[in-house]
């Protein structure tokens, strides 16, 4: 099971994070967390599955795995054989990395294993796709990556995201859906 | 080493006390006399101060603030301040900080620059743009080159920051100045061929 526990302000890039992540694993193995309001559960059914409550307050502690990029050791296929669930933090990240999921997350959980994927920051969607590439056996050195996306909009202007993608193909993996998003706001006035 | 962060700490002290006067950047260097400062500015005037007394406080904050030994400051105006990274830079964060939208300063500021004759200009503006993810909005043109002896030599950087409601924006601008030459340019001199006939006539000549 992968977990995302929602701990960030809802907006439409979090929504389309949420999404593509949910195409990526499918449907039933994601489940979003900590859904404080009935509104936004219901709002986010439409995604995954949902529960409202604290991912340590439906998990045996023991039996999860934080992805906190923070945290010493890297995420291997081995950590799987005795783990439930892996959780990934719902949070847009600030650039430079501002540590919030070992603040909102990692901390809360002592007795879960806490992990990283690589040093540099992931979106919500690529992590989830890179714990489930992991899980289906392939070690984290046989993922390629690229540090950053450049989406051009014209010959002067493009837009950076700094955020490591993983590589599909010798192409950054990312939603076509945010892409546009990342257009429509670069260039509305 | 002390000499360069006492140097980066003046610049930083001067660039937010002369932020209105467009400071461009300083001089400082070492005479028998004491220290000479040379304040780059766009409107010199406002450094200089009412019957000199801006620059009589300013003169004596770094003596005793950065203990700099008789400090004698000079006031240079920046001739072309489109071509200056530094004011550039403010003028962008300052368009931010009055609400203007991003992309039209980036646009507005890369058009003044690369009017003002500049080879080429790079201006980045970084933060929660409008979008709760952090990114970078990229606008560059003309020639920049980003490593080597031109970039080394001639290219210019200077960092700004805009503070809004969403959070400290970052704003970088690069300029490429009008340069006579770059290291390495390649000229060709033609040697001028005589016509055949006037190479005969000289043998001729010298043959006697």
């Amino acid at each position: 099971m992968f977990v995302i526990e929602h701990l960030d302000r809802v907006g439409k890039w979090l929504i389309i994070e949420y999404r593509h992540a949910a195409k990526l694993v499918g449907r039933d193995k994601l489940l979003i967390t900590n859904a404080e309001s009935k509104r936004l559960a219901e709002a986010l059914k439409g995604l995954a599955r949902v529960d409202r409550r604290r991912v340590w307050e439906i998990f045996d502690q023991e039996k999860l795995i934080v992805l906190d990029p923070q945290a010493e050791h890297r995420l291997s296929p081995r950590d799987f054989e005795d783990a439930e669930a892996v959780v990934v933090g719902g949070i847009l990240g600030d650039h430079p990395p501002r540590g919030r999921t070992r603040l909102l997350l990692t901390e809360k959980m002592p007795a879960a294993k806490a992990r990283k994927l690589f040093d540099a920051q992931l979106p919500i969607d690529a992590a989830i796709y890179v714990a489930y590439q992991v899980y289906l056996g392939k070690p984290l050195e046989e993922i390629p990556l690229c540090q950053e996306v450049e989406i051009r909009h014209d010959e002067v202007h493009s837009t950076v995201l700094p955020f490591a993608y993983p590589l599909v193909g010798g192409v950054p993996l990312i939603s076509e859906e945010l892409v546009e998003h990342v257009r429509r706001t670069a260039l509305r006035r | 080493m002390r000499d360069a962060v006492k140097r980066a700490e003046v610049d930083e002290f001067l660039a937010k006390e002369l932020e209105r006067a467009g400071y461009a950047g300083v001089d400082i260097t070492r005479t028998p006399l004491g220290t000479r400062i040379t304040v780059y500015a766009m409107r010199p005037g406002l450094v200089i101060g009412r019957r000199g007394q801006s620059i009589r406080e300013l003169t004596k904050t770094l003596e005793e603030k950065f203990g700099l030994e008789n400090p004698q400051i000079a006031v240079a105006e920046v001739e072309v301040p489109e071509l200056d990274p530094n004011i550039m830079a403010h003028r962008i964060a300052a368009a931010l900080e009055r609400g203007v939208h991003f992309r039209r300063v980036g646009f507005w500021a890369l058009n003044r620059i690369m009017s003002a004759g500049a080879f080429g200009a790079e201006i980045i503006i970084s933060g929660k743009l409008t979008t709760e993810r952090a990114r970078y909005e990229k606008y560059k043109t003309g020639y920049l080159p980003k490593a080597g002896e031109p970039a080394q030599k001639y290219l210019r950087e200077a960092v700004a920051h805009a503070k809004l409601k969403q959070g400290i924006h970052g704003v970088k601008v690069r300029i490429m100045p009008p340069v006579k030459e770059f290291p390495d340019t390649v000229t060709v001199t033609v040697k001028e061929e005589k016509p055949p006939s006037e190479e005969v006539e000289e043998y001729a000549t010298a043959e006697g």
